[in-house]
């Protein structure tokens, strides 16, 4: 569904997929240049940053392969502008050679993930099995990319503007791992003004952007000399890794307190599961949920917080693949809640729950 | 959720499945009502059947995965086929009957509505606003929003290009209000 700029308030309500609003965000982001490639089901964001794109005179390109789209991010990340990409999940594993790169040679740029279901070509349904690709790196290397996990419109509208300022902030590749469901949902949204996250960001003095009268600027990522060059870097990234696990960890919390049981879930699932817990809720039972907005950084203070003034209480995992994101719950609660209280309730494949599943599953969970 | 309203609106593409729930959408914009949509995607066809379902609440709308569609549009025969078992027994259900023969819809435990939609519209001028006409029966029939509201929600999605279209869509929305 097109955007309706009928008013020229700033907070009128427009309707549009998550897919769209991710594009007119990008835009109101001062994103330059958007390199992508089509695929189901994430098209509606080149398809709506090509009509754009060319009205607002920036640089719309459809690459002639996922691996191209992603070195044209490098190239243009490398010359100092704001530069986005999207696919959906086959099209995510083309590009992660490229993210590799681009981690390696710390630059910024934003990656959006539509994840469908697989492994291989697998389906065009939401999926969220590409957590640990987005969490852990992806491609080769030690390195991390900030991502960001949207549950609305209007989250894909905010989060894909943050993504770039975080990106820009600490130089490193941010993600918003998206899916199926809340791309392809139509919702009203307020198209708020761009505010920079930081009121000053680090300037792009590593650009190459023509070195007349001053030093060259090299982007690389291979380093042979002097032997330990590679693991300075590594040191210096790991360094900014735990700098950004310090200062971004973005979470949600409803009907955490004194509850019996929690769930933990985010994107799409964690609006399935909320209105499960509130049926639940009305009938009198202590249901709450946690929902991580940055899955990596992975909020485990704040998770192990409501853990411990609950006591007692059990966690469910709820995701949209057989148990990645659990890991991470795991990890965090391990010293303090019995792993055997820690459940897990998903599958993978394009499977997605339903309110009523859910809530037969957390009866079934409160009746032991 | 119990106060939320589903609706399941199906036809062939083309007959203007997607376009109908726009317009029903931004009406519910205008109304202060929260509403959230989804329409099928993927491996569609021309001529395949469309699907969208709209979620209409007064209060903060959950899960965009519905169980059961409470209200439908139904467009054409095969879409009958394929999603009447999916909705709520005794959901009010607006059948195009210029597609739909409502001899095979007796059976169901469904709260029918005829409309010989397709052939008004062709006697309108326009075959495509079918769909609005049927718009027009479900909101006589059920309330859930104002006239008013639907009109100021097309000419949102009637904008820029294709204002031109709003006047016919108007009438035929009266057109399926005035028929019940």
């Amino acid at each position: 569904m097109a955007a309706n700029n009928s008013t020229g308030s700033d907070t009128v309500k427009v309707l549009m997929k998550g897919n769209e609003a991710v594009g007119e965000a990008a835009i109101k982001a001062g994103c330059i240049c958007y390199f992508a490639y089509p695929i189901t089901p994430q098209t509606e964001t080149p398809e709506y940053l090509a009509k754009r794109m060319e009205e607002e005179n920036l640089i719309f390109l459809q690459a002639e392969s996922e691996l191209a789209a992603i070195n044209m991010v490098y190239g243009a990340s490398a010359a100092g502008v704001r530069v986005m990409t999207s696919s959906s999940s086959p099209g995510i594993s083309l590009k992660q050679e490229g993210l590799s790169y681009i981690a390696g040679a710390e630059l910024p740029c934003v990656i959006v993930n539509v994840v469908r279901g697989g492994p291989g070509l697998g389906n065009i349904e939401a999926s969220q099995a590409d957590y640990f690709q987005s969490t852990r790196g992806g491609g080769h290397g030690d390195y991390r990319c900030i991502t960001l996990a949207p549950n609305s419109v209007q989250e894909c509208y905010d989060m894909t503007m943050q993504a770039f300022d975080l990106s820009d902030y600490y130089r490193v590749p941010a993600i918003i791992q998206n899916d199926g469901i809340i791309g392809q949902l139509v919702e009203p949204f307020e198209i708020r003004p761009y505010k920079p996250m930081f009121e000053k960001f680090p300037p792009k003095d590593w650009a190459l952007t023509g070195c007349a009268g001053r030093k060259p600027n090299v982007v690389r990522t291979l380093y042979l000399n002097p032997p330990d060059g590679l693991e300075q870097l590594n040191r210096k990234l790991d360094k900014r890794y735990k700098k950004i696990h310090d200062e971004v960890r973005w979470s949600e919390e409803f009907n955490c307190d004194s509850a019996d049981l929690i769930i933990v879930a985010y994107g799409s699932t964690s609006r399935i599961a909320k209105s499960a817990i509130k049926r639940h809720n009305q009938n009198g039972k202590k249901v709450g949920m946690f929902r991580p907005k940055t899955l990596w950084p992975w909020p485990d203070v704040e998770l192990v917080k409501i853990a411990q003034k609950n006591k007692g209480s059990k966690i469910l995992v709820i995701e949209m693949s057989t148990g990645q994101m659990l890991e991470d719950v795991q990890l965090s609660l391990m010293d303090i809640v019995p792993k055997t209280d820690i459940l897990f309730y998903g599958m993978g494949g394009g499977w997605n729950p339903t309110p009523d599943l859910i809530y037969e599953k957390i009866s079934e969970i409160l009746k032991k | 959720m119990d106060n939320e309203t589903s609706i399941l609106i199906a036809g062939f593409g083309g007959q203007g499945v997607i376009l109908a729930g726009n317009v029903l959408a931004y009406a519910c914009i205008d109304a202060g009502k929260n509403v959230c949509a989804m329409a099928s995607y993927g491996a569609e066809v021309r001529g395949g059947t469309a699907k969208g379902v709209i979620s209409i609440s007064d209060n903060e709308i959950d899960s965009p995965i519905i169980e059961q569609a409470n209200l439908a549009i139904i467009m054409n025969a095969p879409s009958y086929m394929k999603y009447a078992k999916t909705i709520r027994p005794n959901s009010p259900v607006i059948v195009n009957s210029s597609m739909i023969d409502l001899s095979k819809t007796k059976k169901s435990d469904l709260d029918i509505v005829g409309v010989d939609a397709t052939n008004l519209a062709i006697k309108m001028g326009n075959i495509k606003v079918a769909n609005i006409i049927m718009l027009g029966v479900m909101i006589k029939k059920t309330g859930i929003l104002e006239p008013q509201s639907v009109f100021n929600g097309m000419k949102r999605a009637f904008s820029k290009g294709k204002r031109g279209l709003y006047y016919i869509n108007e009438i035929a929305f009266r057109t399926g209000y005035d028929l019940i």
